[in-house]
């Protein structure tokens, strides 16, 4: 049976709702089966696929994520945050984006963002006079940053399926995660002198100096995974266990937030995320090898070609595509899809891999909160309580600032690529 | 038979805690050995990739019989209802199928290497892939499950 047939199937498998993981594991099946070909690989594949010390770092990165939020550290660095930017126009809502920041440092999810800081950023705002749909706009779309500052599991699994250092895709992001923050900070502070959001008093030196030193020991979690990753002494999944570690030093002895009670539920949680996760690149990753074989990936580089020889045209192109993805799927398969048919075409045009994987994942986080499927929305209705459309249209509007830093990835590599480089990460 | 799946989810659960946790145990040590102890551990990364595949079939097979692996359920539920369950029950036996092929060649493909063993713990390869085994079969019963429940039009 023709390629092509192949990946016709496997789109009406997943507009049928069958998961993701298993439209690749059966379209694959189903071409070795009319090939005649032995079905081993089937087996072999999958398991290889997870047969990777770089992927080990997804459940370190979702157990620490948890951790983290339910050690008791949230409150803290919120009112670090507000002590550092609560004086400006529209206090609280530069807050909430600070505020995700430092998360995004300790977590490498975004719905976890909302689900644990972004709860309280709500109900702050909501208190203070905000708008909730404002708010929950806001709180949707600074967690989007989760991913781009590392850690980041979308990143570890771009890693993984583009042979590229994670640590250099983990570095590679910060900067333009900050970007993400300041944009989204701009767009609020307009919004805010619009609509008159109050501010608040500016925060002494002494209160800034006790907030600091009570939310301290949180904050070196970034600072112990970045530099360690860095300066070369742990690998990223090295790097994510240690964090771990310190989470639950931070939970059951700093801030006594975790209860060992607790410990079966979240790790289950884990388990449970990392077999969303993982399954579904053990399936793309033998879909991937048939793709490969069949010169898929060199003929859509082909295609491409034909369409357009300029590299600004070509990775236009490609945001667009992705972008249109990002409504309907999820970044992680967005990613599994994507990734093996797009690397032959960005080798065409001498694309920097890291570049462009720093790249896709802020493109596939953009997807987090458009509609009509959005993992972000969601979380965004349980937290704020308003209904779906209305949580869809108060998100819309901080599409601009995330265009806007897409574009900024997209068109100025040394952005992404300043740090790895300078860390001498290729 | 939803004793037996609920039973079989909760096994699978309980190993996959376990085996995280010793995932932690493991690389922890293998840090402390680096950079404490000044001696490389020769046997904890393999160790820990082969723990986590493990981790990851039997996470998998978890989210299997609670319907959450990630799927586009948006066009899907424009359908109309009784066009729904029959296709509903179609796709449960095209999975049957897939995890019965991965089931089988998994098997066949752990006899093989039996001989064979592992770079650094000398085991037979047979136990690495025994993980796709275990977890191929226990989505083959949950599939039954579904289907038989699907069948008997009841809610699970």
């Amino acid at each position: 049976m023709p390629i092509i047939f192949i990946l016709f199937l496997f789109l009406l498998l997943i507009v049928l709702r069958v998961p993701i993981a298993f439209s690749l594991g059966i379209s694959s099946l189903v071409f070795l089966v009319s090939k005649n070909e032995i079905l081993l690989p089937v087996a072999q594949r999958m398991t290889a696929a997870g047969d990777s010390f770089p992927l080990l770092a997804i459940p370190f990165f979702v157990l620490a994520g948890k951790l983290i939020n339910e050690s008791g550290i949230t409150e803290r660095i919120f009112r670090f945050a507000l002590c550092l930017v609560g004086h400006i126009r529209g206090g609280l809502a530069h807050v909430n984006v600070i505020n995700s920041m430092i998360f995004a440092g300790m977590s490498g999810a975004a719905a976890a963002d909302v689900a644990g800081p972004g709860a309280i950023e709500i109900k702050a705002m909501v208190d203070n006079g905000y708008d909730v749909d404002f708010s929950a706009g806001l709180t949707a779309a600074s967690s989007t940053i989760a991913p781009i500052i590392p850690p980041s599991i979308a990143m570890v699994v771009y890693g993984v399926l583009a042979s590229t250092s994670v640590g250099a895709l983990f570095l590679g992001g910060i900067i333009p995660g900050i970007i993400m923050g300041i944009f989204m900070m701009i767009y609020s502070y307009i919004v805010s002198v619009k609509r008159n959001y109050p501010r608040y008093p500016r925060a002494s030196f002494k209160e800034f100096l006790i907030s600091l030193r009570d939310s301290f020991l949180g904050l070196m979690a970034p600072v112990i995974l970045l530099g360690g990753i860095g300066l070369g002494i742990f690998t990223p999944t090295e790097a994510a266990a240690v964090v771990v570690l310190y989470s639950l030093f931070l939970g059951l002895i700093v801030y006594r937030g975790l209860k060992l009670a607790m410990l079966p539920r979240i790790l289950l949680e884990t388990v449970e995320m990392t077999g969303v996760i993982t399954f579904v690149v053990t399936t793309a990753t033998l879909f991937g090898w048939i793709l490969t074989r069949e010169q898929v990936p060199q003929l859509f580089a082909q295609f491409i070609t034909s369409f357009s020889s300029n590299v600004y045209v070509v990775l236009a192109l490609i945001n667009i595509l992705v972008l249109v993805m990002g409504c309907f799927l999820d970044g992680i398969s967005i990613l599994v899809i994507t990734v093996p048919i797009l690397l032959p075409v960005i080798g065409v045009f001498n694309i920097d891999r890291v570049h462009f994987g720093v790249m896709l994942v802020l493109n596939t986080v953009i997807g987090l909160i458009t509609p009509p499927v959005g993992v972000v929305l969601y979380a965004t209705v349980e937290v704020a309580k308003i209904s779906f459309e209305r949580v869809v249209r108060a998100t819309l509007p901080f599409l601009y600032p995330l265009i806007a830093s897409l574009m900024v990835a997209t068109y100025f590599p040394w952005v992404i690529l300043f740090i790895p480089r300078l860390l001498g990460f290729g | 038979m939803k004793k037996i799946a609920d039973t079989l989810e909760k096994i699978l659960k309980v190993a996959s805690v376990c085996i995280l946790v010793l995932l932690v145990i493991v690389i922890s040590m293998q840090i402390f050995a680096r950079y404490v102890l000044n001696h490389s551990l020769s046997w904890s990364e393999e160790l820990a990739r082969y723990l986590f595949i493990y981790l990851i079939f039997f996470g998998a097979s978890i989210v299997y019989k609670q319907n959450r692996h990630i799927s586009v359920n948006y066009f899907f539920d424009q359908l109309p209802a009784r066009l729904r369950s029959i296709i509903s029950i179609s796709l449960d036996i095209l999975l049957l199928i897939f995890l019965l092929v991965v089931f089988y060649q998994g098997l066949i493909l752990s006899s093989i290497v039996y001989n064979v063993p592992t770079a650094a713990l000398y085991i037979p390869w047979t136990y690495v892939y025994l993980a796709i085994v275990i977890g191929s079969v226990c989505m083959v019963i949950f599939t039954l499950f579904f289907i038989y429940h699907r069948i008997r039009k009841e809610p699970f």
